[in-house]
């Protein structure tokens, strides 16, 4: 398991709140990122627990189809979160909305990934739904992108 | 145990027969099109205002019989070359020019798309200032020399002739003729014109349109050609999917950058259209697809490399499927040399392979666009459908309101007693559940028994509604699942609607009988268990649609 490192402890998003956030871990050693989104009681610590616990996780799995590299060269991983909001429809079980800003962060993310320093490979897998045509499910997904990128690049 | 004694040595220069080599240079796949325009693009590397392209057929054969032409010219008025230009030009591997944007990516492009349409290339040229030089490579002349053979100089009376021909009012130019064309299964000349004719504006669409490029099919200019239609795009409104009434161009995707290789930060501009729906043209169908280019071989992505067409209408393995909702699809993908790799690019620039990595990217962002132009192909056809009075449910409606339901049943009792009773809880049925004015027009003018309604409460899937005089009429809810995925997904299919129209009718009508006729329990209570019962149900069926349902949909490869 990586060293933790650059997590941001103490704050809701970590915690577990059942509100709805949009993830992105990163390492800079591998190049690669992977977007998620959950609603869950234990929130993006919750998350990760579970991507790095389990040797056949989504986040491993991608780690070796799409990242190009192998899992040990993972010696890093920084995890950036952003709350979506306390509407319900960003924080129910039903996460149409949440998958919707999910997928429209990577492909925001797709334009510019080789622009960083480093770069990164995103290796989520995602998919959209109907709920991306609405303008402010977009507005949410611009915001975090470029939020991440400023966090990536400080 | 290794042995590391030395071993001899010996170095040798590798053999190659000329002949063999430069045939099979001939023989990478080539069509006459992709053929000419890879010899059209060195004229535009040698920055031509005017290309001209044109065949000599046998005298005495029909245009369009196979194995007709007797030669290809390509003529053009750009920088020219002299005797060196000539021979760097014929060089296997010409060396790499210094423009950035060059079209040219191994240097073997003229040699090989003119040996793949004949087996002998003439080149005349001639620089500002200068006189008209020329070589010959003749495959013959390879074969009998055993070597790799080419023959400068020797400008003659015929030479000339073809110079003044294209050239006369030149400065400098080059003109390119292929003969000895190859006699077996060589496509018509008439077909070479005709795809020459409908293509040539597409793959130098910007050439034309922006640098003022100039080619010319037996001396008239072709016109550029947007695959996209962007300029019409451009004047209407984004694409609304559940709005749009196939009738126009409109933006899918505005040009944005996807990456298609982080690491060496390679990207690529995509942008999509949706173009018109033919079948809501009704009798301007034809016209309109051949107007935009619409069927089978003309959706997809168009590759442009360098300002230049280099894949036409791909569909990249599957990120535009083979299905006919996607018939509007029209993308673009603007690279430059530096994805050549990503995108194994072959020598005839004519074939594309993205690289994992490559597909993954586009195919991200190509899944939303293609469910909106599949979407919104379907909403124009619903809405021609409603145009033509054919639309499924209407069909279904039609259909049901011709069964004639009993009012009663051989084991129901058929004493007076009985029937005043059913009379009371008709009525008493028409006063808690009616039915709304607008429901009443519908099933008088157009027996639509069958309502779908925005939202019912509790979220139950169905709910009756009924008149004496009338019957009964079900409201199906739009906000639940089961609408919006099963009915949603065979709203085409009148056939499925019948059957699904059946099911919750005969439901509904069911339950307002049986309040009627089960008359040792009153009609409240009966009406309460049928609200617990329709409750259920709805959550029943909410969990077959998202269960059952939409994994048969999923399995069957819809």
């Amino acid at each position: 398991m990586p060293e933790a490192r650059g997590l941001l402890l103490g704050d809701a998003h970590f915690i577990g709140s059942r509100r709805g956030i949009v993830y992105i871990g990163c390492s800079r050693s591998a190049s690669v990122a992977y977007i998620g989104q959950t609603a869950g009681q234990t929130g993006v610590l919750g998350r990760w627990a579970h991507h790095l616990s389990s040797s056949t996780s989504s986040f491993w799995r991608r780690i070796e189809e799409r990242g190009g590299c192998e899992p040990g060269a993972i010696e890093d991983l920084a995890v950036f979160a952003s709350g979506l909001g306390v509407e319900p429809h960003w924080n129910g079980v039903e996460s149409s909305h949440r998958e919707a800003v999910e997928y429209l962060v990577q492909v925001r993310l797709q334009a510019v990934c080789g622009d960083l320093d480093p770069f990164l490979r995103i290796i989520s897998h995602v998919r959209p739904n109907l709920t991306c045509q609405l303008p402010f499910v977009r507005t949410r997904a611009e915001a975090i992108a470029a939020e991440f990128v400023a966090w990536y690049e400080v | 145990m290794r042995d590391d004694r030395l071993v001899d040595q010996e170095q040798r220069l590798g053999r190659f027969d000329a002949f063999r080599v430069l045939n099979a240079l001939g023989h990478i796949g080539y069509t006459p099109v992709s053929a000419i325009f890879d010899i059209v693009d060195n004229a535009v590397a040698a920055k031509a205002t005017r290309v001209d392209i044109d065949f000599e057929l046998e005298p005495g054969v029909a245009e369009n019989r196979r194995n007709n032409v007797h030669r290809y010219v390509i003529a053009d008025n750009g920088v020219g070359m002299d005797r060196n230009g000539l021979d760097n030009a014929l060089q296997l591997g010409s060396k790499e020019t210094s423009d950035e944007e060059s079209l040219s990516k191994f240097g073997m492009g003229l040699k090989s798309a003119a040996l793949s349409q004949g087996n002998r290339l003439s080149i005349l040229s001639r620089r500002a200032h200068s006189q008209v030089d020329k070589v010959v490579l003749d495959l013959d002349v390879v074969r009998e020399s055993g070597s790799y053979m080419l023959m400068f100089g020797g400008v003659n009376g015929e030479d000339r002739a073809l110079w003044a021909k294209y050239l006369s009012d030149a400065e400098s130019g080059t003109v390119v003729a292929i003969d000895k064309v190859h006699k077996i299964n060589h496509p018509s000349g008439k077909n070479t014109r005709e795809q020459l004719e409908k293509e040539v504006g597409v793959y130098y669409y910007y050439f034309i349109k922006d640098d003022g490029l100039e080619v010319r099919l037996d001396g008239v200019a072709a016109d550029a050609l947007d695959p996209l239609f962007e300029e019409e795009a451009e004047a209407n409104a984004q694409l609304d999917p559940s709005t749009w009434d196939g009738r126009t161009v409109g933006w899918s995707q505005r040009p944005t950058t996807v990456t298609l290789d982080p690491e060496r930060n390679i990207k690529a501009t995509v942008s999509v259209t949706q173009l018109p729906h033919p079948p809501t043209f009704g009798k301007e169908a034809k016209a309109i697809r051949e107007r935009y280019m619409i069927g089978a071989g003309h959706y997809g992505f168009y590759v442009y490399r360098n300002k230049r067409l280099i894949s036409w209408a791909d569909r990249f393995q599957g990120i535009v499927p083979y299905d006919i909702g996607y018939y509007s699809f029209r993308g673009r993908l603007l690279i430059t040399d530096e994805a050549d790799e990503v995108l194994n690019i072959d020598v005839k620039k004519s074939r594309v392979l993205l690289s994992d990595e490559a597909y993954r990217a586009l195919d991200d962002l190509a899944y939303e666009l293609r469910l909106k132009s599949k979407s919104a192909w379907e909403n124009a056809a619903r809405l021609r459908r409603e145009e033509l009075g054919a639309d499924a449910d209407q069909q279904a409606n039609e259909i049901i309101d011709d069964v004639d339901l009993p009012e009663t049943l051989p084991t129901d009792p058929d004493d007076a007693k009985s029937e005043e009773e059913r009379g009371q809880r008709s009525k008493r049925q028409e006063q808690r559940t009616p039915m709304k004015s607008a429901e009443k027009d519908d099933v008088r003018q157009r027996g639509q028994r069958v309502h779908f309604v925005d939202h019912l409460d509790d979220n139950v899937l169905w709910e009756r509604a009924h008149d004496a005089e009338l019957g009964t009429v079900v409201r199906l809810n739009k906000s639940h699942r089961f609408v919006r995925d099963v009915y949603g997904y065979f709203q085409n299919d009148a056939l499925v609607t019948v059957v699904l129209h059946s099911i919750f009718y005969g439901l509904a009508y069911s339950e307002g009988y049986a309040v009627r006729a089960i008359q040792n329990y009153s009609d409240e209570e009966l009406e309460k268990l049928f609200l617990r019962f329709r409750e259920i149900a709805s959550q029943m069926f909410g969990r077959f649609a998202s269960e059952a349902i939409e994994k048969a949909i999923e399995q069957s490869g819809a």
